[in-house]
C-alpha cells in the first residue's frame, strides 16, 4: 500500500496494481442485451450470403448461355470449306447474266421468300457442293439449298432458252456472230442563223392611265 | 428437385443456428474483454460500451471467418482498440469530459485504492493519482499502450497478450518493459513537479 502513495517509490507491481484497478470496470448489466438487440437488427448473415451466392450463380449461368449463343455462328463459319468462301466472294456480285454465263448465282444469306431458281437436283459439282452450308439457326448438319434472287419469269425464259439451244431448236450462232448494224448517216451540220435582238423603245401616251 | 432444395435450405438453417450459438458463446466470454479494451482508451463507460457493441456487430458480420476462438478474441481486441482510438480522436466532446474530470465529477473509474471508507483527502489523492496514471498511459505510443492495457485486464499473462496481438512473446515482453518504464518515469515526473498537481 505504501508504494501507491504519491511520494513513495514506484514499483512496477504497484503500477500494475493500479492499472488493474483502474481497468477493472464492469460493463453495465444491460450491455449484453443491447449488443444482442443491435445484432438482431442486422441483416441476416445467411440471407446476405445466400443472396450473393444466388446472384453469382445467375450471373455465371447468363455468361455461359451468352457464350454459347455467341460461339455457335462463328463455329458454323469456321466449318465452311475454304473454297466455298472463295466462291462466295466471287458470286457475291450478282449480275443479270450470271445464269447465262454459267457462273454461280448470288446466294442469299437468309431464307428469303423470293420466287427463285431452286435447285432440286443433288448434283455433285463443286459449285453445288459448296452451296451446302450450315446455318446457325438450323442447328443440324442438314444441307440447306438457298434460293436465288432472280426473277421467276427471267429464270424460266433463260431455262427455256438453254433447253432449246441444247435440243437444237434454237441456233444462237447468227446472234453471236451478227455484225453490228451500220451507223446511221447523219445530216451535215449547218450554222444556225440567229437574228439580232432589237429592243423597241416604249411608246407612252400622255394622259392615258394604265 | 424440391426435396433437394428443402434439404439444402434445411442445411443452411442448421448451419445458421450453429453459427448463432457459436457467436453467442463468443459474446458471453468476450464482452467484458472488448468493453475493457475500449475503456482503456476512452475511460468512459458509455462510450466504451458503444464501441464494444459496434465491434461485436462487425465481428458478427465476419463471423464465418472468425469461428476459431483464439482468432475471434484477437480480432475483437484489435478492432475494438482501433475503433476506440478513432472515437477518441474524433470525439470533440472529450474536452468537456476532461473538464468534468478535473472538477472531480463524471469519472467512471473506480477508486484505485478501493472503497475502504478512506477520508476525503485520501480520495482526492487517489483520484489525482489515477488521473496522472491515465495521462501517463495516454502519453504512451500506441504499441506500448495496447500491450500494457491488455496485460492488466482479465488477468492476461504475456503469452495471452502475445496471442491477442499476434506478436512473438519476446516482443510483448519488451514492449511491456518499456511501457512500465515510461509509466514510472511519467508518474515520478508528475509527482515531483508541483505545477502538474
Amino acid at each position: 500500500m505504501d508504494a501507491e502513495r504519491p511520494g513513495d517509490a514506484l514499483s512496477e507491481s504497484a503500477v500494475d496494481r493500479e492499472l488493474q484497478a483502474m481497468l477493472g470496470v464492469e460493463p453495465s448489466p444491460d450491455f449484453l442485451a443491447r449488443v444482442r438487440t443491435r445484432i438482431a437488427s442486422e441483416p441476416e448473415a445467411t440471407a446476405w450470403w445466400l443472396s450473393w451466392t444466388f446472384a453469382v450463380g445467375v450471373a455465371l449461368a447468363a455468361v455461359v448461355v451468352l457464350a454459347v449463343v455467341m460461339a455457335r455462328p462463328r463455329e458454323a463459319v469456321r466449318q465452311q470449306p475454304v473454297e466455298r468462301r472463295e466462291a462466295s466472294t466471287d458470286i457475291a456480285r450478282p449480275t443479270p447474266s450470271a445464269a447465262v454465263t454459267g457462273q454461280e448465282p448470288y446466294v442469299a444469306p437468309g431464307p428469303y421468300a423470293a420466287s427463285a431458281l431452286r435447285r432440286t437436283s443433288s448434283a455433285t459439282s463443286p459449285a453445288k457442293a459448296g452451296r451446302r452450308v450450315r446455318t446457325a439457326h438450323a442447328g443440324t448438319d442438314r444441307p440447306i439449298e438457298h434460293e436465288v434472287l432472280i426473277d421467276a419469269r427471267e429464270s424460266s425464259a433463260l431455262r427455256a432458252l438453254i433447253a432449246s439451244v441444247r435440243a437444237g431448236r434454237v441456233d444462237l450462232e447468227p446472234a453471236l456472230h451478227a455484225s453490228a448494224p451500220a451507223p446511221v448517216e447523219l445530216p451535215a451540220l449547218t450554222a444556225i442563223a440567229i437574228a439580232p435582238l432589237t429592243i423597241e423603245p416604249l411608246v407612252s401616251e400622255e394622259g392615258v392611265r394604265q | 428437385m424440391n426435396d433437394h432444395a428443402a434439404q439444402l435450405a434445411g442445411g443452411f438453417v442448421t448451419v445458421d443456428r450453429t453459427l448463432e450459438q457459436e457467436f453467442e458463446a463468443r459474446l458471453l466470454e468476450s464482452s467484458t474483454l472488448a468493453f475493457r479494451v475500449a475503456y482503456g482508451v476512452l475511460r468512459q463507460r458509455q462510450d466504451a460500451e458503444d464501441v464494444a457493441q459496434e465491434a461485436f456487430v462487425k465481428a458478427f458480420r465476419s463471423f464465418r471467418q472468425l469461428r476459431d476462438r483464439e482468432r475471434f478474441r484477437a480480432w475483437l481486441v484489435r478492432i475494438t482498440w482501433r475503433m476506440a482510438l478513432d472515437r477518441q480522436r474524433g470525439d470533440r466532446r472529450r474536452l468537456a469530459r476532461d473538464a468534468r474530470w478535473d472538477s472531480g465529477h463524471g469519472s467512471d473509474a473506480p477508486n484505485p485504492r478501493g472503497g475502504d471508507g478512506g477520508t476525503q483527502a485520501d480520495d482526492l489523492v487517489a483520484r489525482e493519482r489515477a488521473q496522472h496514471l491515465w495521462a501517463a498511459i495516454d502519453a504512451l505510443p500506441d504499441k506500448l499502450r495496447v500491450a500494457i492495457v491488455l496485460a492488466n485486464i482479465e488477468g492476461h499473462d504475456v503469452e495471452e497478450v502475445a496471442r491477442l496481438l499476434a506478436l512473438p512473446v519476446g516482443t510483448v515482453k519488451s514492449r511491456l518493459f518499456l511501457a512500465r518504464q515510461k509509466l514510472k518515469e511519467h508518474l515520478q515526473w508528475m509527482q515531483s513537479d508541483p505545477a502538474t498537481r
